[in-house]
């Protein structure tokens, strides 16, 4: 038996999950619950969900070892849909930079290093906005595995950072492209100046297909 | 002057269907009138699709016009879609375009199609500030105003939800939507697809892939078309639901072709409950592309002054939604 988990408080209601604060053997944890969504087939349900919680344990794992900073998951329960995980204590990127801060350049900077750490890893986060990012003391720790997976191509880290791009133009237009510019000498220091290049290269790529394009005589 | 009302003609030739349509600055819809181009085997061919707009333009642009005027000289603005869309129909709708505002001596307005539909969606619902889904053959995003843009918060990474569906009806040998819609509320059975969502963007390619393998391999086509529509409309429902959680915007609504889906409709409803959110469905003819929706955006632009001349009234095959300075909003109430 691992119980019992006592409920603290609810951290965060998601459009995805509801995560809570447990304490565990006097220890803090974070219970992130997959919700059911009603307007989903229930066998459609319980597939997202059950994929989603496994996949998201399991890319945890392979990114703390690889140096990652990111929460440690402690215990799985697919009952109901549950990853107990280490709690990081600190504020989101997104209520940091909302409250205005100015000096984000070491920020930036480490979110690219984690970043590349992941991606030299094979691993791709899949959902990096400025909400699943800590920011604890200055040291950047990338949450919500929840979309993550494994590969090597440059395409899904090259989704990666049009995800994060696009996401901080929306939030925050007026200082998206100094933190991104930052974003990439963290990611250089890690991976190299080429790496950057091909990533860079990839999401235009990315970003010219998705619309709508004149595909000569098959648009259906 | 007709009691301080100004009246927009709007021409929508984007893709398949020639829209004409007619429409008052109190945001009455005076003419919609439109002529669509079926291709006679399964895709589109911009050229003949251009052709057959500029054939039937002479009786779409009569019928407009005697439905909304007693004479062409009440219309005070002249408008035209000038993308996002294929090439060749896009040049034959400004070309109409421009030789009426020559003749009548009006201005041009130059409207994003995609803003277009966003704009008439908002006049049908009484919307001010609402989370957009944009689901049409050729388009898939999610949108909402923020700092003088329409800002796309996610978008499709490969082919549209619309061409998705359309596709695998046209395999299936039961055509284009709604059909593949109307076979799956046959289908008893879901087969598990591949559910690729990152972050508020979809990708659909995997799963119509892992349908025509399932036709292949003899899967009843009810079932396939369940289990495909069952999954692109729950990762259409989960973005959009990501989008308001983002936002805590409480007005949604769906727009594009697609948007005349009753699951898709449904799942929607169910989704903006858990958020304290409220959906408002459009009436069918104002989600297609049509006519109504550009001239009701090219109003909105004349006011705000944002007309072109016609030697810049260039079409853009590529024109994003967020390329667009929204000028006559303020800034966003969010």
């Amino acid at each position: 038996m691992v119980g019992p988990f006592e409920e603290l408080r609810v951290i965060y209601v998601g459009a995805e999950a509801v995560v809570k604060l447990v304490e565990w053997r006097g220890l803090k944890l974070v219970a992130k619950v997959r919700v059911p969504k009603p307007y989903r087939r229930p066998e459609v349900d319980q597939q997202v969900r059950s994929e989603r919680t496994i996949r998201e344990a399991r890319a945890m794992i392979r990114a703390k070892r690889a140096g990652v900073p990111c929460p440690a998951v402690i215990h799985l329960e697919l009952s109901t849909s549950t990853i107990y995980m280490q709690y990081v204590e600190g504020e989101s990127l997104r209520a940091v930079l909302a409250s205005g801060a100015e000096d984000f350049s070491e920020i930036a900077n480490g979110l690219g290093t984690a970043m590349a750490l992941l991606h030299s890893t094979g691993l791709y986060h899949g959902d990096l906005v400025p909400a699943n990012v800590i920011v604890q003391e200055g040291m950047t720790y990338l949450i919500d595995f929840g979309l993550a997976g494994r590969s090597d191509d440059v395409e899904e880290h090259a989704i990666d950072y049009h995800l994060l791009e696009r996401s901080l133009t929306a939030g925050f237009p007026l200082i998206a492209s100094k933190f991104m510019e930052k974003v990439r000498e963290g990611y250089g220091s890690v991976l190299g100046d080429a790496a950057v290049s091909g990533l860079l290269r990839r999401v235009e790529e990315i970003r010219a297909r998705g619309r709508y394009v004149e595909r000569g005589e098959h648009q259906v | 002057m007709k009691e301080g009302k100004l009246v927009c003609l709007g021409i929508e030739s984007t893709a398949h269907t020639l829209g004409i349509g007619v429409v008052d600055s109190s945001g009455r819809v005076l003419a919609n009138e439109l002529a669509t181009y079926r291709p006679t085997d399964s895709g589109i061919h911009p050229r003949e699709a251009a052709q057959h707009h500029a054939h039937a333009a002479p009786e779409v642009l009569r019928r407009a016009l005697v439905k909304s005027v007693s004479s062409a000289d009440e219309i005070d603005v002249v408008a035209f879609a000038s993308g996002p869309g294929l090439g060749p129909c896009l040049r034959t709708g400004a070309t109409l375009a421009r030789a009426i505002a020559l003749k009548l001596g009006r201005p041009l307005a130059s409207v994003n199609h995609g803003v277009a539909h966003i704009e008439i969606g908002k006049l049908a619902t009484g919307f001010r500030d609402p989370v957009v889904l944009y689901v049409a053959g050729g388009n898939t995003l999610v949108t909402t105003f923020s700092e003088g843009r329409y800002r796309i918060l996610g978008e499709t990474l490969d082919i549209a939800a619309g061409n998705c569906l359309d596709a695998f009806g046209i395999e299936a040998g039961i055509g284009p939507m709604p059909a593949p819609e109307i076979w799956a509320a046959k289908g008893q059975k879901y087969i598990p697809m591949p559910m690729r969502v990152k972050g508020m963007d979809v990708s659909f390619s995997g799963a119509l892939t892992r349908a025509s393998t399932l036709l292949r391999e003899g899967a009843r086509v009810e079932d396939v078309a369940l289990s495909l529509t069952e999954a692109v409309y729950s990762m259409l429902t989960e973005v959009l639901e990501r989008a308001v959680a983002m936002t805590g915007k409480k007005e949604v609504m769906v727009v594009g072709g697609l948007a005349r889906s009753r699951r898709l409709t449904e799942m929607v409803r169910d989704m903006v409950k858990l958020h304290g959110a409220e959906h408002r469905g459009i009436p069918d003819e104002l989600l297609g592309d049509n006519g109504a929706m550009i001239a009701w955006t090219g109003l909105l632009m004349f006011r705000a002054g944002q007309v072109v001349s016609v030697e810049e009234s260039h079409v853009r095959p590529r024109y994003r939604i967020d390329e667009v300075e929204v000028t006559w909003l303020g800034p966003s109430r969010s």
